[in-house]
C-alpha cells in the first residue's frame, strides 16, 4: 500500500496540541506524530476549555467550550474541577459543540482515536452516523480517572462528588468494552482495562523528547541558579503535584543543606509557595526553595542540564509520569515516591534512582544525594541502562501503536 | 598543632542580670584558663568581621568581672532591692475601668448603655494601648536611671583583634544558645574550606515543641536556625537525656543529617548557708512555716497546680496551712492567674510572691523553708530543683520531661496535672514533719552535685575526643 494512501485519523482530546506544555498535550502530540510516521494523515480536534488557552495556542479546528455553556456548572466548585468530564456532553450536543465538530471534519474516517474518556459521548454520536461507522476506534487511557478524580476532589474536600465519580467511571468502562483498541501507559492500566471487557489491550508507555540545552543559555542559568549541589521538581499545576508536597517531606525540607536548594519549575511553582507558606516552619523550608515558574522549553532544558538531579513528590496516580521518564533519561539522581515511578518499575534498580516510601526515607535519599560528587549523567555509559534510557524516547514508545491501528482496520475491512 | 577554640561571645556580650543563661560558658571558660592554658585558644564572632581571636587575659578579666558582681554563683547579677511582696498591683485596665464605670454612672442611663456598648466592641484595642502605654513608661524610666553603684563594669573587647585561622584539625565549640543566621552563614564558609570539628549545645527544644510555653511562637524560626546549625554540628551537648531525647525525635522529623550527641548535665554550687544582711521584710514574711518555690512565675513552671492543690485542702478544711512563697521574675502568659491569686480571697494571705529578691535573702529562704515544691510542665534541666538539693532541702517535684534525671531517688514525684495527688502528699508532709527530716537527711548524705570542675572537664575532654577522630 502506497504510504500516502493509508488513511485518515481523527486524533481527539480535551486540550490544543499547538504550544504542549502539560503531560496530556505532549503525549498526544507524540501520537499525532507516531501516526504521520507511518503515513497517516492526521487530523487533530480538540474540545477545550475556552478560559484556559491563550488564541494562539488553539488550532485551526479546535472547538471551544465556553464558560457560560450550559453544560457547565461553573457556578460550583465541583464544576469547575471536572470541566474536561463535562465537555463530553457538551461536544455531543446539537446545541453543544456537534455543528461546529461535524463541520471540522471531513465526510469518511478511517481512524478516531480519542485520549481520555472525557469525549466518549462524541464518538458514540460520531460512531452512529454513516459516514463514521466503519472508522477503528482506538481508546487511550492516560490513567484509571475515576479513583484519581475522587482522590482530588476529596483533597478538595467536595464530599458530594458521588454521582460525577460514578458516572465517570461509567464512562471509562464503556469506552474501553466500544473501542476496538485501548491504550494503557502502565501494567496495572492494562489489567484494568482487559478486566472491563477491552477487545485489545496494547502498553505504550510515555516517554520524552530528548533535550539539548544551548551552552550560553546554559552559562547564564548557572549564574542563577545555587553554586552548591541542588535538584529540581517541574510539574504542572495539576492538584497531585502540590496539595501532598509538605506530606510527602514529612512537613520539613532540611534534608537540604543550608547552601542547597530544591528549585521548583513549571506552573506548579506558586501553588507550591503557597502550600509552603501555609504549612509549620515555613521559614526553614522556604529558604530551601527557588522558584523558576513557567520556562521555554529552551530554558527548561538549560536548568535540567545543570541540575544535580531529580525529585519526583507524587503522591499518587494510575498512570505514569513524563516528568519521570525525562528524569530518568537525564541519567541523574532521581528520588520519587513509589507513585512516581509506576510504569518505569524496570528502572528502580538503577544505583542512581532512590524509591522512597515515607518521609524519612525521602529525608534520607535526598541527603545522600546532595552529598555524592558531581557525575556525568550516566546516559552516556555504555550498559544496558543506556539502553534501556534511550526506549524511553517517544518514538520508541509509541511505535507500536500505527502497527496495531493498521492490523486491527485490515482485520475489520477482511471481516466485512 | 591543631587547636580547640572556644567561643566566649555570649560572656563579652553579657550585661548584667541573667547570669544564669551564660553559666555554662563562663565556667567552662574559667576550667580552660585554669587547667588547659594554652591548649585551649578563645574568640568570639562579630557580625562585620567574623570570628576574631580573644586573649586569654582579657577572658580572664571578665570572667572575674562578672562572678565578682554577684554573691555567689548562678544567682542574678545585680543586686536590687526587695519588692513589696505582699500582693500584685491591680493591673491599669482594672483600675480604669472601674474609673469609667464611676463617671459613667453619671449619665443618664440610655447615654450611659450605648457609650457602654461601644467601648466593649473596642474593649481589646483599649487593653492593647493601656499595656504599650505601661511599657513605654517603664522604657522612660529605665531610659532615665543611672547605672547602679553596684554593677561592675565588664571591660569592653579589644577593637583591635585578630581573625581567627582556624586550621585542619581545629575544634570549635560553642555553648551559645542563640544563634544568628550571619553566624551560622560564616560557620558555613570556614567548615567548607577547613576540615574543622564542631561540638554544639543545646538546652532544650521548648520553644520548637511547645511554642504555647513562650511569649511568642518563634518555633518555626527557631527550628530554622537549629536545622542549619545541624548541618555543620559534628557533635551535639546536650544537658540532659529528656533533651537528647527531643534532639534526636527533631533529627528525625525535619530530615537533617543525625549528630552524635553527648549528655553532659551542667554543675551546680552548694547554697552557702548563714548569709548576712538577710532583710527585714524577708524575715517577717518568712517568720511563720512556709514551703518554697523558686523559678521564673511563667504558665510553663505550673504555679497553678500549686493553687489549685492549696484550694482544695482549704475546701476540705485543712487549718494553718504553711505558707507558699513563690521567688521569681514575672514571666509570660500569667496575667490572669497573677490576677486570680491576688483577688482570691481565700489564699490572699496564704500564698506570697517575691521578685528581685537578693542572693542574700535567697539563701535565707532556703535554709527556712520547711520544703520545696517543683511543679513544673517541662525543663531540658531543672536547674532550680538541683538548687535545692544543693541546699539541702527535701523537694516535691514534678515527674516531667528531665526532672526526674536531675532530682534522681532524693524527691518525690507527682504528676504536673494531678492536683487531688500534689493536694494528697502537701497535706502528708504538712502533718509528718519526721518524714521531712528523713528526706533532708538522706538529701545530705547521698546529693553529690556535678561540679562545674567536672562538667568543664567533660566537655574539654569531647573537644579533644573530636579532635582524634
Amino acid at each position: 500500500m502506497n504510504q500516502s494512501e493509508k488513511g485518515t485519523v481523527l486524533v481527539l482530546g480535551t486540550y490544543p496540541i499547538v504550544e504542549p506544555k502539560h503531560g496530556g498535550q505532549i503525549r498526544l502530540l507524540n501520537i499525532k506524530r507516531a501516526y504521520e510516521r507511518a503515513g497517516w494523515t492526521v487530523i487533530s480536534l480538540s474540545v477545550y476549555s475556552e478560559e484556559s488557552y491563550s488564541r494562539s495556542s488553539v488550532g485551526p479546528l479546535d472547538v471551544p467550550f465556553s464558560s457560560s455553556s450550559r453544560y457547565r456548572l461553573s457556578q460550583t466548585r465541583l464544576g469547575n474541577l471536572i470541566i474536561d468530564f463535562l465537555s463530553g456532553g457538551f461536544a455531543a450536543a446539537e446545541d453543544g459543540g456537534l455543528r461546529q465538530i461535524l463541520a471540522n471534519l471531513p465526510k469518511g474516517l478511517d481512524v478516531i482515536h480519542v485520549e481520555q474518556p472525557w469525549l466518549w459521548p462524541l464518538i458514540a454520536e460520531l460512531r452512529s452516523r454513516t459516514e463514521y461507522s466503519r472508522a477503528v476506534l482506538v481508546y487511550g487511557s492516560q490513567n484509571i480517572e475515576a479513583p484519581l478524580r475522587k482522590c482530588i476532589l476529596d483533597s478538595y474536600g467536595l464530599e458530594d462528588s458521588q454521582n460525577v465519580i460514578a458516572a465517570i467511571d461509567e464512562l471509562e468502562r464503556r469506552a474501553a468494552r466500544e473501542a476496538d483498541l485501548a491504550l494503557a501507559v502502565t501494567r496495572e492500566e492494562a489489567l484494568v482495562l482487559s478486566q472491563w471487557g477491552a477487545r485489545t489491550v496494547l502498553r505504550l508507555p510515555n516517554g520524552i523528547e530528548p533535550w539539548q540545552a544551548d551552552d550560553r543559555l546554559v552559562a547564564d542559568w548557572r549564574n542563577r541558579l545555587p553554586r552548591h549541589k541542588w535538584m529540581i521538581f517541574v510539574g504542572s499545576a495539576h492538584p497531585p503535584n502540590f496539595a501532598h508536597f509538605m506530606d510527602i517531606f514529612g512537613g520539613s525540607l532540611a534534608c537540604f543543606p543550608p547552601l542547597s536548594r530544591l528549585v521548583v519549575a513549571g506552573s506548579v511553582s506558586e501553588y507550591i509557595r503557597s502550600v509552603v507558606s501555609a504549612a509549620k516552619w515555613s521559614s526553614l523550608n522556604l529558604s530551601r526553595l527557588q522558584f523558576l515558574s513557567t520556562l521555554s522549553d529552551e530554558d527548561l532544558a538549560a536548568v535540567k542540564t545543570l541540575a544535580h538531579g531529580f525529585v519526583l513528590p507524587i503522591p499518587f496516580g494510575g498512570g505514569s509520569n513524563i516528568k519521570t521518564a525525562e528524569a530518568l533519561y537525564s541519567g541523574k539522581y532521581v528520588v520519587g515516591t513509589p507513585a512516581a515511578f509506576r510504569g518505569y518499575e524496570s528502572f528502580s534498580s538503577l544505583p542512581e534512582v532512590k524509591v522512597a516510601a515515607d518521609p524519612q526515607s525521602f529525608h534520607r535519599a535526598i541527603r545522600e544525594v546532595v552529598s555524592v560528587p558531581y557525575s556525568e549523567p550516566l546516559i552516556h555509559d555504555r550498559s544496558g541502562a543506556l539502553d534501556a534510557r534511550q526506549n524511553l524516547q517517544w518514538d520508541n514508545c509509541l511505535v507500536d501503536l500505527p502497527v496495531e491501528v493498521e492490523k486491527i482496520r485490515r482485520q475489520k475491512v477482511y471481516s466485512e | 598543632m591543631s587547636n580547640i577554640w572556644f567561643d566566649v561571645s555570649s560572656i563579652l556580650e553579657a550585661k548584667s542580670s541573667a547570669l544564669r543563661s551564660i553559666r555554662a560558658e563562663v565556667e567552662c571558660a574559667e576550667y580552660a584558663l585554669r587547667y588547659l592554658g594554652k591548649r585551649v585558644k578563645f574568640c568570639r564572632f562579630d557580625s562585620q568581621t567574623g570570628y576574631l581571636a580573644v586573649d586569654a587575659e582579657f577572658v580572664e578579666r571578665v570572667v572575674a568581672a562578672l562572678a565578682a558582681g554577684s554573691d555567689y554563683r548562678g544567682y542574678p547579677y545585680r543586686q536590687a532591692k526587695v519588692r513589696s511582696s505582699i500582693a500584685v498591683k491591680t493591673p491599669t485596665s482594672v483600675r480604669l475601668v472601674a474609673a469609667l464605670r464611676r463617671v459613667l454612672g453619671r449619665l443618664p442611663q440610655p447615654i450611659e448603655r450605648a457609650v457602654i456598648s461601644y467601648l466593649t466592641e473596642k474593649r481589646e484595642a483599649g487593653e492593647a494601648a493601656i499595656r504599650a502605654l505601661a511599657e513605654f513608661r517603664q522604657a522612660l524610666a529605665l531610659w532615665r536611671r543611672p547605672a547602679k553603684e553596684n554593677i561592675r563594669r565588664i571591660p569592653k573587647p579589644q577593637t583591635q583583634s585578630k581573625s581567627v585561622k582556624f586550621l585542619d584539625g581545629d575544634t570549635y565549640i560553642s555553648l551559645q544558645r542563640d544563634w544568628s543566621q550571619r553566624k551560622t552563614l560564616s560557620l558555613s564558609k570556614i567548615k567548607v574550606s577547613n576540615e574543622i570539628k564542631t561540638i554544639f549545645f543545646c538546652h532544650d527544644l521548648i520553644s520548637i515543641n511547645f511554642p504555647h510555653f513562650c511569649a511568642t511562637d518563634q518555633s518555626g524560626e527557631h527550628a530554622h536556625r537549629l536545622a542549619d546549625l545541624t548541618w555543620y554540628a559534628d557533635e551535639f551537648i546536650c544537658v540532659s537525656q529528656c533533651t537528647r531525647k527531643d534532639l534526636l525525635s527533631f533529627f528525625d522529623k525535619s530530615g537533617v543529617p543525625p549528630r552524635k550527641i553527648t549528655v553532659i548535665n551542667p554543675g551546680s554550687e552548694t547554697i552557702p548557708v548563714g548569709a548576712p544582711h538577710v532583710s527585714s521584710h524577708i524575715k517577717d514574711i518568712a517568720s511563720e512555716r512556709f514551703i518554697l518555690f523558686v523559678s521564673n512565675i511563667e504558665c510553663r513552671k505550673n504555679h497553678e497546680t500549686l493553687y489549685r492543690a492549696y484550694l482544695k485542702l482549704i475546701e476540705r478544711g485543712e487549718g494553718a496551712l504553711p505558707k507558699l512563697i513563690f521567688v521569681g521574675e514575672e514571666g509570660c502568659n500569667v496575667n490572669d492567674f497573677l490576677r486570680t491569686i491576688e483577688l482570691d480571697p481565700r489564699i490572699r494571705h496564704i500564698i506570697y510572691i517575691l521578685s528581685n529578691v537578693s542572693a542574700a535573702d535567697l539563701s535565707w529562704l532556703y535554709q527556712k523553708a520547711y520544703f520545696t515544691v517543683f511543679p513544673s510542665l517541662y525543663e531540658g534541666w531543672a536547674d532550680e530543683l538541683v538548687d535545692c538539693l544543693s541546699a539541702g532541702k527535701f523537694c516535691l517535684a514534678s515527674n516531667a520531661a528531665s526532672i526526674p534525671e536531675a532530682g534522681g531517688s532524693l524527691v518525690e514525684y507527682i504528676d504536673p496535672w494531678d492536683v487531688p495527688r500534689w493536694a494528697e502528699r502537701l497535706d502528708f508532709y504538712f502533718n509528718n514533719p519526721d518524714s521531712i527530716k528523713i528526706a533532708e537527711a538522706r538529701v545530705s548524705d547521698e546529693y553529690k552535685p556535678l561540679t562545674w570542675e567536672e562538667a568543664g572537664k567533660q566537655i574539654f575532654q569531647r573537644a579533644n575526643a573530636l579532635r582524634v577522630e
